[in-house]
């Protein structure tokens, strides 16, 4: 399972969006994270966020919050969106304890303090905290990664800043281009172009049997998507990546082929996978790809299903290993709720 | 949302209480009511996350066979069971009539439109018959099989199979029979109340 010792085991968050305590246990390398609307799971995905320095968790954080387009300029009490509406004190935290693989656990704290007017942030790996104050302007850095990958994002100009990276190495770059054939069949290379001497270089695809390039904004949503998970997951190599609706844009018939690309990239690159989805043929893909083709992988892959408790809007998480995961597809028993 | 989980161990069992369900409480339910586990109280393993899952919304009733043990035994099992993965049911119900030995088969067996019983008579000749006649590996008659033989027998039955079967002909089952009271109080308690 390579280092695993980056990899989280447990997680948990409290005060976060519509979660007052919400944990995971037996996190594994591969996690498909599935529930009813609106249950939370791409909260559970913002969640996962937290990471070191509490800089970069806060800048991770905006972006989450760009990605939703709620608005283009934020003042620290933005964060407050992330806020469990429920708590009314003065004091309002957002707690994140994170275990790993090697046995080590961080936990993050962010206090809104409404009396001082400020945000304060805690990482158990920092001896200072950070703090500024809430009506602070803030300064995203689009420079910084960001390893969520929300359902509608294709194409951006962060791609291109990424392939240009990935083209130095041959071999990185010949296998990336091999990948995506599972969705282009027919393209043979990738370069970067810049179509006037003061504009921003673009991504331009080369397929066989043709002399002339196209844009590779102009490929299909599938093909968009595979190019930003493969590129995503070589960016974040060693560490962890939220991909929310994996399987929007990909038709059902290359699902086999998108799942072993996919895990066999992250395994390469161990990157831990946390990918929300609704659907059912994707889930039955994924289970087939393990059994038929990585059944080494059967131990690092994990179903989560998200629960609301009907009475108390208490939402649970319940984990099923891959034996449990399989049987369950294989009787019709329902595992998405 | 049901309200309740039934466990059950195959498909066959879901059909036939698809159907009971409805004829005895106009209720339809659907498959999402059901988790299937696939085999005997060993196998509870595989649906143990199912079960805790659907413990947050609903009544977990557990209708399994009572099998050719003793049903004290059975039961036995299935609390041992329940014990080592700390699963707990609302409520058991052990075919044919939660008090005997036997399984879904046996009860339907039993459940039979009064009058059809002479046919399993021609299905155990049939079957002594193919033991009789010295073929090579010659294989005795399941109850399943006997129970596919008897509802395939008659016009417009369509599907025979335990999976697929419709019980709601009253020229082939009688669902009011008084082999299915047990059932029908038990569900009547345990789901409807």
């Amino acid at each position: 399972m390579g280092d695993t010792g980056k990899h989280l085991t447990y997680f948990k968050v409290e005060n976060f969006k519509r979660f007052e305590s919400f944990e995971m246990k037996d996190l594994g390398q591969f996690n498909l994270i599935v529930g009813d609307n609106n249950v939370g799971k791409t909260s559970v995905l913002e969640a996962l966020l937290a990471g070191s320095p509490s800089r970069i968790f806060l800048n991770r954080l905006f972006v989450s919050l760009r990605f939703r387009n709620i608005k283009e300029n934020f003042i620290y009490k933005d964060l407050e969106f992330y806020l469990n509406k429920r708590t009314s004190s003065n004091l309002n935290s957002i707690v994140c304890r994170l275990t790993f693989g090697e046995g080590k656990v961080q936990t993050f704290r962010l206090d809104f303090n409404q009396a001082d007017f400020l945000i304060q942030v805690k990482d158990s790996n920092d001896l200072q905290t950070m703090s500024n104050s809430l009506d602070t302007k803030v300064a995203i850095n689009l420079n910084l990664n960001t390893p969520f990958i929300p359902f509608y994002k294709g194409h951006d100009q962060d791609l291109t800043n990424f392939y240009s990276r990935l083209q130095e190495n041959r071999s990185v770059k010949k296998s990336f281009i091999k990948s995506l054939n599972i969705i282009v069949p027919d393209l043979e290379d990738i370069e970067l172009s810049s179509p006037q001497p003061d504009s921003r270089p673009n991504l331009i695809v080369y397929q066989k049997h043709s002399d002339s390039s196209l844009p590779l904004a102009m490929f299909g949503d599938g093909t968009l998507k595979l190019f930003r998970l493969l590129a995503e997951i070589v960016l974040n190599k060693g560490e962890r990546l939220m991909i929310d609706e994996i399987d929007t844009g990909i038709h059902f018939s290359r699902f086999k082929r998108f799942w072993n690309v996919i895990l066999q990239s992250a395994k390469d690159n161990d990157v831990q996978l946390f990918m929300t989805t609704h659907n059912e043929e994707c889930l039955k893909y994924f289970k087939e790809v393990i059994n038929e083709e990585l059944p080494e992988f059967k131990n690092d892959v994990r179903n989560i299903t998200l629960v609301e408790n009907a009475k108390t809007k208490v939402v649970t998480a319940h984990t099923y290993d891959f034996e449990q995961f399989e049987h369950a597809i294989n009787v019709g028993n329902e595992i998405r709720a | 949302m049901a309200g309740f989980s039934l466990i059950v161990e195959g498909d066959e069992d879901v059909r036939f209480l698809e159907d009971f369900i409805e004829y005895h409480f106009g209720k339809k339910i659907d498959r999402t009511s059901f988790i299937l586990v696939g085999g005997k109280s060993e196998s509870l393993h595989q649906v143990q996350v199912d079960i805790q899952k659907s413990s947050e919304n609903n009544r977990n009733v557990l209708i399994f066979d009572a099998d050719d043990k003793d049903f004290q035994t059975t039961s036995d099992k299935i609390n041992i069971q329940m014990g080592k993965l700390n699963l707990k049911f609302h409520s058991t119900f052990l075919f044919p009539n939660n008090a005997e030995q036997g399984n879904l088969e046996s009860l339907l067996m039993k459940s039979v439109t009064a009058g059809n019983e002479k046919l399993f008579v021609c299905i155990e000749d049939y079957a002594k018959c193919k033991l009789s006649l010295g073929l090579k590996k010659p294989r005795p008659i399941t109850e399943k099989e006997k129970i596919f033989i008897y509802h395939g027998s008659f016009e417009d039955s369509k599907s025979a199979q335990g999976s697929k079967r419709s019980y709601f002909d009253a020229s082939i089952w009688d669902l009011k029979c008084q082999n299915l009271e047990p059932l029908k109080e038990f569900l009547k308690t345990n789901l409807f109340i």
